[in-house]
């Protein structure tokens, strides 16, 4: 299955879009963001394992903001 | 030492704090939401969890909504001056702290009315908060319990005045967070202020503002977030608007130590109960002593909080604590920062003596502090 990467601003929100994720079963890394203007300036990245449409949406429900989602993705 | 000045501060802290704060000190001493690096990660980790432990003791749906501040005091003060602006009122009650009062005075061209509670009449008070509404009134805060007289406050039915009349309700927990259960979904709070370092037994210099809700607040300060850096703008999103600059990492990890220790010690209602069980014993003791007199209510956790206030005649409530103190017991006397509790208890002259326990009082502590105040009464 396909990497998404999914760029979060808020370490906060990061980790709270991480946890939600997780509880449905997505495998989920949270890590610093590699490309500074993907988030505005600094942020969070999930790397999560599955399509886009879903997780962006689930993150949708629950208000997080996503800043930005691109499909692929290295954990470092 | 017996110590009963739990009310502005509780000690001694739970082993668990001191633990959480070692390890924060030394496990936890990056920067959370800056870094990238394992530590910075699970500092970060530890923060978030206890922003989510509050979030689930106070029934927040969001754990993003808890906004970290120094203390209570800080929380409100987010809230009074992120809501109101010249022209805005508010309604507040009769038994408001000064961390209340002193910033609405601080505010020009803002009014406020002030409301009295009868905690035995909870329809009666939130009509009466009703009635104090005005079109401009932004902002509905009360305190959920009285820091001098213990009375606790009917939020849910003033709750829901301010729901219906779309007005953000905001409550102020100093003396209730970790001793009443507040669920801010059915209580209808939009903003709850508390500190860490009393009812829930973490340290001084932490506490919280949870938010609920849209209203958004504007803010006091400005600054690095760990977000957003492009932006010149502070960011909308929660809780980095509110909490610009270095989080207490060693405070906020002890906080959640002792939300821990709460939960494993048979969680909040349980800690009270007994708290209560044991004022009870005193405050009847202690209402048969001559010159000894009472103003707080018989103990009953549905109308108040584990607080007893008294002053004995004769004598300044500041001598009475002095003499407490020489025999070892922690007292506090004086007006409490809450002049108009005071005023409705006719005590601004002589001030009162509050004794308040916390889950490590025991039997025998009070049994001890009754021989002494009574001897206390005894010998003016």
């Amino acid at each position: 299955m396909e990497w998404t990467t999914v760029y979060i601003s808020s370490v906060t929100n990061a980790m709270r879009g991480k946890a939600l994720l997780e509880r449905q079963g997505f495998t989920v890394h949270m890590q610093r963001s590699s490309r500074a203007k993907e988030t505005d300036g600094c942020g969070y990245s999930l790397l999560v394992r599955g399509e886009v449409q879903p997780i962006t949406a689930l993150l949708g429900k629950a208000g997080i903001r996503v800043l930005r989602t691109e499909h692929g993705g290295v954990r470092r | 030492m017996i110590y009963l000045d739990n009310a502005a501060t509780t000690y001694p802290k739970p082993p668990d704090v001191h633990r959480a704060m070692a390890e924060a000190l030394i496990h936890y001493g990056a920067n959370p939401g800056r870094g990238g690096y394992r530590m910075a990660m699970t500092t970060a980790e530890r923060v978030y969890a206890c922003r989510e432990a509050l979030a689930s003791l106070f029934s927040l749906e969001d754990p993003s909504g808890v906004v970290f501040t120094p203390n209570c005091t800080g929380a409100l003060n987010l809230v009074i001056k992120g809501l109101l602006s010249h022209g805005g009122h508010a309604v507040i009650t009769d038994l408001e702290h000064n961390s209340v009062i002193r910033p609405l005075e601080a505010l020009d061209g803002v009014t406020y009315t002030t409301v009295t509670v009868d905690p035995l009449k909870p329809q009666e008070t939130a009509w009466r908060i009703r009635r104090a509404i005005l079109p401009t009134t932004k902002l509905i805060l009360c305190t959920h319990a009285s820091n001098v007289l213990g009375k606790r406050t009917p939020i849910r039915a003033i709750g829901e005045v301010a729901g219906a009349m779309k007005i953000p309700f905001a409550v102020d927990a100093a003396q209730s967070a970790g001793i009443l259960p507040i669920n801010m979904q059915t209580d209808h709070v939009n903003f709850l202020c508390l500190p860490g370092h009393k009812g829930l037994y973490g340290p001084m210099g932490i506490g919280a503002l949870l938010c609920r809700g849209v209203y958004s607040l504007s803010t006091l300060l400005e600054g690095g977030t760990g977000s957003h850096s492009l932006l010149v703008s502070q960011p909308e999103e929660l809780p980095d608007r509110l909490e610009s600059g270095t989080l207490n990492v060693p405070a906020i990890c002890g906080l959640l130590g002792g939300i821990r220790w709460i939960e494993r010690n048979g969680g909040v209602e349980a800690i009270a109960k007994r708290e209560t069980a044991l004022m009870r014993t005193l405050y009847e003791q202690l209402a048969n002593v001559p010159r000894i007199r009472l103003y707080t209510p018989y103990p009953d956790l549905s109308v108040t909080v584990p607080l007893m206030t008294f002053t004995v005649a004769g004598q300044t409530s500041e001598d009475v604590a002095q003499r407490l103190a020489e025999y070892g017991v922690a007292v506090r006397a004086g007006l409490h920062c809450a002049p108009s509790a005071h005023r409705r208890m006719g005590t601004v002259e002589s001030g009162a003596v509050r004794l308040c326990p916390s889950a490590f009082t025991t039997r025998e502590d009070l049994e001890k502090v009754r021989k002494i105040l009574t001897e206390i009464a005894r010998t003016p």
